[in-house]
Order: C-alpha cells, then sequence, then structure tokens
C-alpha cells in the first residue's frame, strides 16, 4: 500500500454480499473490505449475520482494513456494538485485522451518542484490544480508502 | 322410459359441474389469497417488531445521553462552587 499506487476508488472493489439491511464490498490487491449500512436501524440477527459475512473475507486473507459506512443509521442497538466491539473486532484482530476506518453519520447528537456508548463499553471491558488498533474517523468512503 | 330416468339421474347437468368446477376454482383461489395475507401479516408483524426495536434503541441512546449530560452538568456545579470557595479561601488570606 505505498503513495504510488494508483487511486482506487469505491469502483474499484467487488460485491460480495447484499441484503436488505447491508451490502459487503472488497478489494483483493488493497486487501480491504467495505460495509456500509442500508437503514436507519440494524436488527441484531441482520448485524450479526453481515459481520459473519465479513468475517469469511477476513478468513480468505482480505484483512488488511475494514471501512465501516453506518451513515444510513439513526439508532444504534447497544448490545449490537457491544458485540461488535468486544466479540468482533478481537477475533478479527486475532486474524490480523487491525485498521478500521468508520464513517458516521453527519448528525452531531449521533457521533456524541456513539461517542457515550464507546466510553460505557470502556468502562465495562478493562481487556479490549482497542487500544492496539488503528482506527480513524472518516467522512467518505475515498478519505477512508486513502488514509 | 325408466332407464333413460336412472340414466339422467346417474349423470348430473352440465350446469352443475360447471359450478362444481368453477367452485374448486374459487377454493384454489380463496386459499391462494389466504396464503399472500397471511405473509403480509407476517412481513408487517416483523416490520412492526423492527420499528419497536428502533424506537427502544432510540429511546436508549436518549437516555444514555441525557444522563451523561446530567453528570456534566453535576460536575460542572461542582467545578463553579469549587472555584467560587478558592476564590473566597484566596480573598481572606490576603487580608
Amino acid at each position: 500500500m505505498d503513495n504510488t499506487t494508483i487511486k482506487k476508488t469505491r469502483s474499484d472493489f467487488q460485491d460480495y454480499y447484499n441484503s436488505r439491511f447491508s451490502r459487503i464490498y472488497y478489494s483483493e490487491e488493497l486487501k480491504t473490505i467495505i460495509c456500509e449500512l442500508k437503514s436507519e436501524y440494524v436488527p441484531i440477527e441482520h448485524f450479526k449475520d453481515t459481520f459473519y459475512k465479513i468475517s469469511e473475507l477476513v478468513d480468505n486473507g482480505i484483512n488488511y482494513k475494514f471501512i465501516f459506512d453506518k451513515r444510513s443509521l439513526r439508532a444504534f442497538h447497544q448490545p449490537s456494538m457491544e458485540w461488535y466491539f468486544v466479540v468482533w473486532k478481537q477475533d478479527m484482530y486475532e486474524k490480523g485485522l487491525k485498521k478500521h476506518r468508520k464513517i458516521l453519520p453527519p448528525e452531531p447528537w449521533f457521533r456524541k451518542s456513539v461517542a457515550i456508548a464507546k466510553e460505557q463499553i470502556n468502562r465495562e471491558h478493562h481487556d479490549l484490544i482497542i487500544n492496539k488498533l488503528d482506527i480513524q474517523y472518516c467522512e467518505t468512503i475515498e478519505e477512508a480508502i486513502e488514509t | 322410459m325408466i332407464d333413460n330416468f336412472y340414466n339422467c339421474m346417474r349423470t348430473p347437468p352440465e350446469s352443475y359441474l360447471i359450478f362444481k368446477e368453477e367452485l374448486k376454482k374459487a377454493e384454489i383461489e380463496k386459499t391462494k389469497l389466504k396464503k399472500g395475507y397471511e405473509s403480509k401479516i407476517h412481513e408487517m408483524n416483523k416490520e412492526l417488531s423492527y420499528l419497536k426495536e428502533q424506537i427502544s434503541s432510540q429511546q436508549d441512546m436518549m437516555r444514555t445521553t441525557v444522563e451523561y449530560a446530567t453528570k456534566l452538568e453535576g460536575e460542572l456545579n461542582n467545578l463553579r462552587k469549587k472555584i467560587k470557595q478558592d476564590q473566597k479561601d484566596a480573598n481572606k488570606s490576603f487580608h
């Protein structure tokens, strides 16, 4: 992933999974996965299904970067978020996925709620691997691909 | 003539057969509509339960945010009191 690489965009990624709630794309070349949520709210069973699909890609070596586009969300389910942080990220870390890029909805109240919920999870789980991960918040898919 | 009568009794009139056929078609249609209706109701109930979950999650988000804001408000008030007290103490030590 050096700087001389031609700029990649969303169209360089290929489809992997598409449901009512989410869409997954990946680039074998960049070893990057994009997950785009498609609805205002994702029930936990569909949320987990989506992430199990992403795990399949990570198992197949697409494990350099994960871009999570949550711009469509208007509500998040705290237990889903907790599972994502405590279980899924840990599993993926063990499989080599350390770079996470997130795109949040623009609403400040939503961003604040996410931060508060994250703080709460951090307080309750002291052994989280979050500190060992490279996590950054971005505004667009292109920015997330580049950084 | 009696034979003819018995033959007539054994073979139902054509209109009856047509009616029976129509009835069968109507029953098939009814079953189909019922299944379609039940599946729509099932879908609607599922959507409704997602919506309920969404509302409950939004309420949780609001509750957590309000709790956090209240906590910050309390901390801010304590800080103000402390500053006031420190200022008072500082003034006392001057005189």
